[in-house]
């Protein structure tokens, strides 16, 4: 084997490098770098753009948000706050009201959230006394609003035929009732009757004898208890109820009392009781119309 | 001297074109550099904006939220006031209640709510709230009843439960139940009730002496408004 020659290629006419076509290799390399940078900052751009838009539709829904919020706080704001307050204003607090309590025994005057008078009282002992051939009577003080319809002076009691009932119960007493015009006839001939106003015995003679009487001694003839007519003098005691009473209706009223032990306990039969110097106060202090608050 | 100068004067065509093509990019790059910056810087504060808008707007949920719940509260005193009929009002936050008629503050009283709480043994447990809102007096329990007490009421407290719940006397003077089971009580002398610490969750305590004097005219039917 003969190692064959190597055929002489022809050479091919080498260029000679030239420092301008150095830069031009150069400058080319710069020129596709930049144009690779160009094309990547425009994509930033691009991207950064749609950021900042989307940055700036945050901001507006946002801004959207924050102003339907502040729109609908401003509903609830103080505008309605203040209408709802002067609503509330709307009830009168120039009337002076009294009020009672009836689990504490006290009366209170008052004007607004002032107190202008405060006092113990006497109310409804809450016990009941059987009607005859009907209801009971309950001696409570009645809850609601009531108001002092009338004042007056040196007012007399005229008791409710329960009074009667109780005492005749009290002293195991029968009860005759005396209409006008009529007469009980009693066991020594003499007769009671109405002579007038007034309530007297008619003694067998023809001699006529007014009664006298006073809380706890009333008409007693032949064992019974009589309850005389509501027009007559009888019918009529003077004291009981102190100087004053301030009359609410229903027989119904704040008065003085004979009894000033019993203020400050349950012992009436439905009136509040105060004390007589509280009375005059009241008296002096409230006026017709007055509401009166019993809870 | 006369190099650079030749040198500039034979500059092809083909370098100077390159060259200006790249000052061009360049200057393009430099722009778009810029711009990008740009655009950060105003996205970023877009967002520094945007984030503090956010802020602003919470803060005026929340006040919202508060105006509303407020209101919904104004209203509810609002009819207390309007309310010509008998009827207890109930300022919960200040602690305080008025017996009230015809817009007249019959009666003013000191009382305390019992605490928000879940009550009870999983799973029957039942969750006592804050009564808010206008109720109406459903029951009445007398003094000295005989009531059945919940068993939490011993179990919350750590105490064994009896074997029987219905104390007479359980809820001591009474109590008014209103129509959502809102329990209005004062402290009893003995039972679970009796300490002066504990008030029933979501219930109404009253002294002794107002109890006295408002149970009677708590009847059925009765409002009470609580805000």
């Amino acid at each position: 084997m003969t190692a064959s020659p190597t055929p002489m290629l022809p050479s091919t006419p080498s260029t000679p490098a030239t420092p301008w076509s150095r830069l031009d290799t150069m400058l080319s390399g710069a020129l596709a770098l930049a144009l690779g940078g160009l094309a990547f900052l425009f994509v930033a751009v691009r991207t950064n753009e749609a950021d900042a838009n989307a940055a700036r539709r945050q901001l507006d829904e946002a801004r959207a948000s924050l102003k339907r919020t502040e729109v609908s706080a401003g509903i609830f704001g103080d505008t309605t706050r203040a209408a709802l307050a002067a609503s509330e204003k709307a009830v009168p607090d120039t009337q002076p009201y009294i009020v009672v309590s009836i689990a504490e025994n006290r009366l209170w005057y008052k004007l607004g959230d002032s107190v202008l008078f405060t006092t113990r009282v006497a109310t409804g002992t809450g016990k009941t006394l059987k009607k005859p051939g009907g209801k009971d009577w309950k001696f409570e003080t009645p809850r609601g609003r009531l108001k002092v319809e009338k004042k007056e002076v040196e007012p007399a009691w005229v008791p409710p035929d329960w009074h009667y009932i109780e005492m005749a119960k009290k002293k195991k007493l029968r009860i005759a009732r005396l209409d006008k015009g009529q007469e009980i006839k009693l066991s020594d001939g003499s007769v009671v009757t109405m002579v007038g106003n007034d309530v007297v015995k008619r003694l067998a003679g023809g001699e006529i004898v007014p009664y006298a009487v006073r809380e706890g001694h009333e008409i007693i003839a032949d064992g019974r208890m009589v309850i005389p007519p509501l027009t007559s003098n009888q019918r009529k005691y003077t004291g009981v109820l102190g100087a004053f009473r301030l009359y609410m209706g229903d027989g119904y009223g704040i008065h003085g009392t004979d009894v000033p032990t019993s203020i400050g306990t349950s012992a009436s039969h439905g009136c509040v009781r105060v004390r007589n110097e509280d009375i005059e106060t009241l008296y002096q202090m409230v006026r017709v119309g007055t509401p009166v608050f019993i809870y | 001297m006369s190099r650079p100068r030749s040198r500039r004067g034979a500059l092809p065509a083909r370098t100077l074109l390159l060259l200006g093509g790249l000052a061009a990019v360049l200057v393009g790059d430099g722009w778009l550099v810029a711009r990008v910056r740009a655009l950060q810087a105003q996205a970023h504060q877009l967002r520094i904006d945007a984030f503090g808008t956010n802020s602003a707007t919470a803060d005026a949920q929340m006040a919202a939220q508060k105006a509303r719940l407020q209101s919904v509260l104004d209203r509810v005193r609002a009819e207390a006031g309007a309310d010509r009929g008998l009827h207890l009002s109930i300022d919960v936050d200040s602690g305080s209640a008025t017996l009230e008629r015809d817009g007249l503050v019959l009666r003013v009283m000191d009382i305390e709510i019992g605490p928000e709480s879940v009550v009870g043994t999983a799973p029957d447990t039942q969750r006592l709230a804050t009564p808010r809102g206008i109720r109406a007096v459903k029951g009445v329990v007398a003094k000295g009843a005989a009531y059945e007490l919940p068993a939490w009421l011993w179990r919350e407290r750590g105490l064994d439960v009896p074997p029987s719940r219905t104390l007479k006397g359980g809820l001591g003077l009474g109590a008014a139940i209103l129509a959502d089971g809102t329990l209005i009580y004062a402290r009893t002398t003995e039972g679970p009730l009796a300490d002066s610490l504990y008030v029933w969750p979501g219930a109404v305590r009253l002294a002794a002496d107002d109890l006295k004097a408002v149970l009677p005219n708590l009847k059925p039917g009765v409002k009470v408004y609580l805000f």
